[in-house]
C-alpha cells in the first residue's frame, strides 16, 4: 500500500531517530549555552533583590523558553531537508544542520549585540537585510564546504556527537523546570 | 429676653454637632451609610511638582490640574519616598518607607512580609479592584497584588500595538514573569539579551514596528512609547481610563481603580498642538554636576531643551487629563468619587543630569504632586505642611472608616483627618547599589524637617563623609549647602537619620 506520491516523498525524507537526536542535541547545546553564560553576568544583580526561589523560577522560566526554541530550530532543520534537493541537505544531514544552527544563533548574538543600544534601534532595522543575506551567503558557502570536504563533513559530526552529552543535563533541567512552573502556576 | 422653643433648641443642637464634624473632616457627611464612595487613583510616571503652574512653575504647564485643584485638596509640598517608579510606587502602594518594602532596585519586587498590605487588600470587602499599569516596572509590583484585583488591565490596553507577548494570560506569577521576559530573555533595554532565538525575533519585531509607528502627523517626533513595549496615544489612553470608570460607575457597585499612567515619562513625545508651547525666555538656574551623577553630564543646553520637551509633554497629558475629569464629572462621578491625583516619583533637568532614579534626590526629583478631590468637593483647601507617598495608605484606612495599624511608616494626611504637622521627617531614600537582604549602609537619604533638608551619602565617600544641607524657606533651589555654616541643624538632622536608618537596620530581618 501506497501513501500517494506526496507520502512517499514525506518518508524517503524523514531523518533516522540517530540523526534527530544529533540535530536536536546541537540545537540544545546551542540554545541553553547562551541563556546559562548569558545570565552569569545577570545572577550577581538578581542575588541583590531576589530570593533564592525567584532565581530558580527565573531560570525555569528561561529553560522553557529554550525548549521551545531548540524544538524549533531542530524542527527547522528537519523542514529544510524535506523542502530542498536531496543532495544539498539532506543527504549531508547533520553536517549541514549544524553548520546551519551554529551560524544562525551566532549570527543572531552578534546582530542583537552590536545593536542592544535602544537609540541605535534604526540601524539595527536598517543593517537587517544585508547582515542576513550575508549570514545565508556564509551558511551556503560553509555547507558546500561541508559536502565537499570530508574532513569539515567528519569534524562537523563529531561536534554533534560531543553536543548531545549536553541534552543528559538540560533535558532534566528541563523536566525540574516544568515541574517548578506547574507548582507555582497551578496552586 | 427672647427665650427659645424646645424644637429650635434641638434644632440648634443638630446643627452644632454637623458642625462640629465639618470642622473635623469637612466631607464627612459625604461618607454616608447610603453608598461607599468610589475611589479612583490617576498616577502620573515621572511628573515633578517643580514643573507644574500649579505648584508656581512659571510655564502654564498645568491650567486643568489648577481647574481641578479648584474642588480639591491641593498638598503642596508632598514627597516621594522614592526617587524611581519601584520604589516610589512601592512606598505608595505598602504604605512603608523603602528600607522596609526593600523594593528599591530598578524593577525589583516588594518584600513578601509586605504584600498583605496594600491599597488594594483594603477595598477587599465590597469593592471592585480594577488595576491598570502602563509602566512595566509598577505592573510587576501591581502583579504581586494579583490575588487583590479584580480586573487587571494588561500593560498594552490602550494602546495602538502591543509586544508584551504572553503577559496578559499569566496569572499569579505574573511578577516573575515580567522579571523574566523584560529583564532577561526578551529584554529590549541595552543589555544582552538571554533568548538568542527568541530574543533576537522579538527585538527585531518590536523595533521594525517602532520604525514604522516613527512618523504620525498627530506626532511629529514620533508616537509615544514604553520602552519598545507598546506605542500609544495619549487620547486614546485617556478615553480608555474614561471608559473603564464609566464602565464601573453603571454597576451601581462601589469601586476601586488604580490607573498608573505612562506619559509625561521620557521619551517625551507631545502631540503637535503642545510642540509649539513654551518657545519662551525662560531661563533655569545652573547648577554644579553631582559628584555622584553616573551619566554623561549633560550641558545646560540639552538640559533646557530636554525639560521644554517635558513640560510640552505635561501639557499635554494635563489637557487630556481635563478631559477625562470634565466627562467624569458629566456622568456626576465626582460626586460619588474621591478622585487622588499624585506621581511616583519626578524628574530632573539640572547638576548635569536629566531624568530620575540615581543618586538624585533634589527637590524636582522627589516633590510630586497630590490632589484629593472628595465626593462632591467644590471648594479649594491647601495644605502646605510636608507631606509624604506613605502616607495615602493610612488616610485611606481612615476615608474607609477603618483605623490604620500602628506598623504603617505614614500618617493622615491633614485635612482628611489627620494634623498638620510641621515638624514631623519626611525621609526619601535611594539605595539601588545595597542589597535587599542586608542592612542598608551604601544609600542616598533625603531628610526634610521643618523647612530644612538635609541629604546624606552613607556607604559612598570613604573617610569625608557628604552632608547637604538646604534651607528651603530661603534657598528652595538648593544652591547654598549650610552642612559647613549650620553645624547645629546638621548634627541634629544628622543624628535623627542616623538613628532611624540605626532603627530600621535593627529590625530588618532578611527573607531569602
Amino acid at each position: 500500500m501506497t501513501l500517494g506520491r506526496a507520502g512517499d516523498f514525506i518518508i524517503t525524507r524523514i531523518p533516522s531517530r540517530h540523526d534527530i537526536v544529533l540535530i536536536f542535541g546541537t540545537a540544545t547545546f546551542l540554545t541553553y549555552t547562551w541563556t546559562v553564560v548569558v545570565s552569569f553576568w545577570k545572577v550577581p544583580s538578581w542575588l541583590f533583590y531576589l530570593k533564592t526561589s525567584e532565581v530558580i523560577a527565573l531560570y525555569s522560566y528561561s529553560f522553557l523558553v529554550n525548549f521551545i526554541e531548540s524544538l524549533s530550530l531542530a524542527a527547522l532543520m528537519v523542514l529544510l531537508g524535506l523542502i530542498l534537493p536531496k543532495r544539498w541537505w539532506y543527504d549531508n544531514l547533520v553536517s549541514v544542520s549544524v553548520v546551519a544552527m551554529l551560524l544562525i544563533i551566532t549570527s543572531m548574538a552578534w546582530h542583537s549585540r552590536l545593536y542592544q543600544d535602544p537609540e541605535l534601534r534604526d540601524v539595527f532595522v536598517d543593517s537587517q537585510l544585508v547582515w542576513w543575506i550575508c549570514t545565508v551567503g556564509l551558511i551556503f558557502l560553509l555547507c558546500v564546504l561541508a559536502i565537499r570536504i570530508n574532513s569539515f563533513n567528519t569534524l562537523l559530526l563529531n561536534l554533534a556527537d560531543r553536543f548531545v552529552v549536553f541534552l543528559f543535563l538540560y533535558f532534566p533541567l528541563t523536566i525540574f523546570s516544568v515541574l517548578v512552573l506547574l507548582f507555582r502556576n497551578i496552586r | 429676653m427672647p427665650t427659645i422653643s424646645r424644637r429650635e433648641f434641638l434644632n440648634l443642637a443638630s446643627f452644632a454637632a454637623l458642625s462640629g464634624m465639618a470642622a473635623t473632616h469637612p466631607f464627612a457627611f459625604f461618607n454616608g451609610e447610603i453608598n461607599k464612595p468610589n475611589f479612583i487613583l490617576i498616577l502620573f510616571d515621572a511628573m515633578s511638582a517643580m514643573n507644574l503652574s500649579l505648584y508656581g512653575y512659571s510655564r502654564n504647564t498645568s491650567p486643568f490640574l489648577g481647574n481641578f485643584g479648584d474642588r480639591s485638596t491641593i498638598y503642596h509640598t508632598h514627597y516621594s519616598a522614592g526617587n524611581f517608579t519601584t520604589s516610589g510606587t512601592a512606598s505608595m502602594i505598602t504604605g512603608a518607607l523603602p528600607w522596609r518594602h526593600r523594593a528599591f532596585h530598578y524593577g525589583g519586587l516588594i518584600t513578601s512580609g509586605l504584600l498583605g498590605q496594600n491599597l488594594n487588600a483594603l477595598f477587599r470587602d465590597d469593592y471592585f479592584r480594577l488595576a491598570y499599569c502602563q509602566n512595566p516596572w509598577a505592573d510587576r509590583l501591581m502583579g504581586q497584588f494579583y490575588g487583590d484585583v479584580d480586573r487587571f488591565l494588561p500593560l498594552t490596553a490602550f494602546s495602538l500595538r502591543g509586544n508584551t507577548l504572553f503577559m496578559d494570560r499569566v496569572g499569579e506569577d505574573r511578577s516573575l514573569v515580567s522579571l523574566a521576559s523584560d529583564e532577561f530573555l526578551f529584554t529590549l533595554q541595552d543589555d544582552v539579551v538571554g533568548s538568542s532565538l527568541l530574543g533576537y525575533l522579538y527585538k527585531s519585531a518590536v523595533a521594525n514596528s517602532a520604525v514604522r509607528h516613527q512618523t504620525d502627523p498627530r506626532y511629529p517626533k514620533g508616537l509615544p512609547e514604553i520602552d519598545g513595549y507598546a506605542f500609544f496615544t495619549n487620547q486614546d489612553v485617556y478615553r480608555g481610563v474614561q471608559q473603564q470608570v464609566l464602565e464601573l460607575d453603571l454597576t451601581r457597585s462601589p469601586f476601586y481603580s488604580y490607573f498608573h499612567l505612562y506619559s509625561p515619562h521620557f521619551p517625551y513625545k507631545p502631540d503637535r498642538r503642545h510642540l509649539q508651547l513654551f518657545d519662551d525666555s525662560f531661563t533655569s538656574i545652573p547648577k554644579p554636576v553631582h559628584p555622584l551623577n553616573m551619566s554623561k553630564g549633560y550641558a545646560d543646553s540639552d538640559l533646557f531643551e530636554k525639560r521644554t520637551r517635558y513640560d510640552q509633554q505635561i501639557a499635554h497629558v494635563d489637557s487630556e487629563f481635563g478631559k477625562l475629569i470634565a466627562a467624569l464629572d458629566s456622568a456626576g462621578i465626582l460626586e460619588t468619587s474621591y478622585v487622588i491625583v499624585t506621581s511616583d516619583h519626578g524628574e530632573m533637568f539640572e547638576r548635569g543630569f536629566f531624568g530620575h532614579g540615581e543618586r538624585m534626590l533634589y527637590e524636582p526629583a522627589i516633590r510630586i504632586p497630590l490632589l484629593i478631590h472628595a465626593p462632591g468637593q467644590n471648594e479649594r483647601r491647601d495644605v502646605f505642611t510636608p507631606t509624604s507617598n506613605i502616607d495615602l495608605l493610612p488616610t485611606i484606612h481612615k476615608l474607609l472608616g477603618k483605623t490604620p495599624p500602628a506598623t504603617l511608616d505614614g500618617s493622615i494626611l491633614p485635612g482628611l483627618g489627620g494634623v498638620e504637622d510641621e515638624n514631623r521627617p519626611i525621609f526619601s531614600m535611594e539605595a539601588s547599589q545595597n542589597s535587599a537582604f542586608q542592612p542598608i549602609n551604601r544609600a542616598v537619604i533625603a531628610l526634610r524637617r521643618g523647612h530644612y533638608k538635609l541629604m546624606a551619602y552613607p556607604g559612598y565617600f570613604e573617610g569625608d563623609e557628604l552632608y547637604e544641607l538646604y534651607d528651603l524657606s530661603r534657598d528652595p533651589e538648593e544652591r547654598e549647602n549650610l552642612a559647613a555654616r549650620d553645624e547645629t541643624t546638621l548634627l541634629s538632622l544628622k543624628e535623627e537619620y542616623q538613628d532611624s536608618l540605626a532603627d530600621a537596620n535593627r529590625h530588618f530581618v532578611p527573607a531569602r
